[in-house]
């Protein structure tokens, strides 16, 4: 979690400086996904270790929803199109809105406005 | 015949380990092994089995005990509510929200709500590290299925000496 935070920093610093995803960014994204699902599952087994037995109500529950917000947070991790770079405008998918009126890419302008 | 001999001129003494190297890496792994045996010989002194869900630091008087075991189950509570809510809601979320928002903002209240649920899991951590201090509630059965492994890595190793081959019990480790 500590690792996430500095990664965090760091990422948007270099995102800043090389206007694309570097290898920081990688690094917080799939540690992201590895904790999450990782601290999911963690209280799962903190239900089951519980000294109180759970309902199967209360075990149904928590999975459910728990499984509903993680389907989600795979499925739009890797469905919604990231922001990889700001250097690609062929692509227009890639450059974010706030950014599509743009068409000088190389201004020097483009790392103040990030 | 062929000319055997370049294999033999050839001088291997720099691509072995040396003996000294050896020795140091065989008493390594057998002091790793020794300790590994150990505290399962030892498990016994620190298993749960003899440890009671009583509490270990106890109130000067039964009223103050039942109280602070009152507090303390609203702060297992807490722990599990804290801690559910910060991995099954703020996280994700705070993650699911920087790629549906369109905005330059995005990452500031990604940054926010990741902070709120860091905060509240911490909440949760130290919470838990109290109560695991102060109750013993992994029950034995758990630590049993824990330990499982352990004991066919164990039996694994004693046949693997023996015939150094992988056996079925090898494979369920």
């Amino acid at each position: 979690m500590f690792v996430q935070i500095v990664g965090g920093i760091v990422h948007h610093l270099f995102f800043r400086k090389y206007l694309r995803r570097t290898v920081i960014s990688y690094i917080h994204i799939w540690l992201g996904r590895i904790l999450v699902t990782a601290g999911i599952i963690n209280g799962g087994l903190g239900l089951m270790m519980s000294y109180k037995r759970p309902t199967v109500g209360q075990i149904a529950a928590y999975s459910v929803l728990a499984g509903i917000v993680w389907v989600i947070f795979i499925v739009v991790g890797f469905w919604k199109a990231p922001q990889k770079s700001v250097e690609n405008t062929e692509t227009a998918k890639a450059v974010p809105t706030w950014e599509r009126e743009d068409t000088d890419v190389d201004s020097p302008k483009m790392s103040e406005k990030i | 015949m062929y000319d055997l001999s370049p294999l033999y001129t050839q001088s291997t003494a720099n691509c072995i380990p040396s003996a000294s190297d050896m020795m140091r890496a065989r008493a390594l792994l057998i002091s790793a092994f020794c300790l590994f045996v150990v505290s399962g010989t030892f498990h016994h002194l620190i298993s749960p089995l003899q440890a009671n869900v009583l509490p270990i630091a106890s109130a000067s008087s039964i009223e103050r005990r039942g109280e602070s075991r009152k507090f303390d189950h609203d702060l297992l509570i807490l722990h599990a509510v804290t801690a559910c809510l910060a991995w099954a809601l703020f996280f994700p979320v705070g993650s699911i929200l920087l790629r549906l928002i369109d905005s330059k903002n995005a990452i500031w209240i990604h940054v926010t709500i990741q902070v709120f649920a860091t905060l509240i899991y911490t909440l949760a951590v130290g919470t838990g590290i109290h109560l695991a201090k102060k109750y013993r509630v992994v029950s034995f059965k758990t630590m049993l299925d824990f330990n499982i492994n352990r004991d066919l890595l164990l039996t694994h190793l004693r046949s693997w000496m023996y015939t150094t081959r992988s056996s079925v019990l090898s494979f369920s480790h």
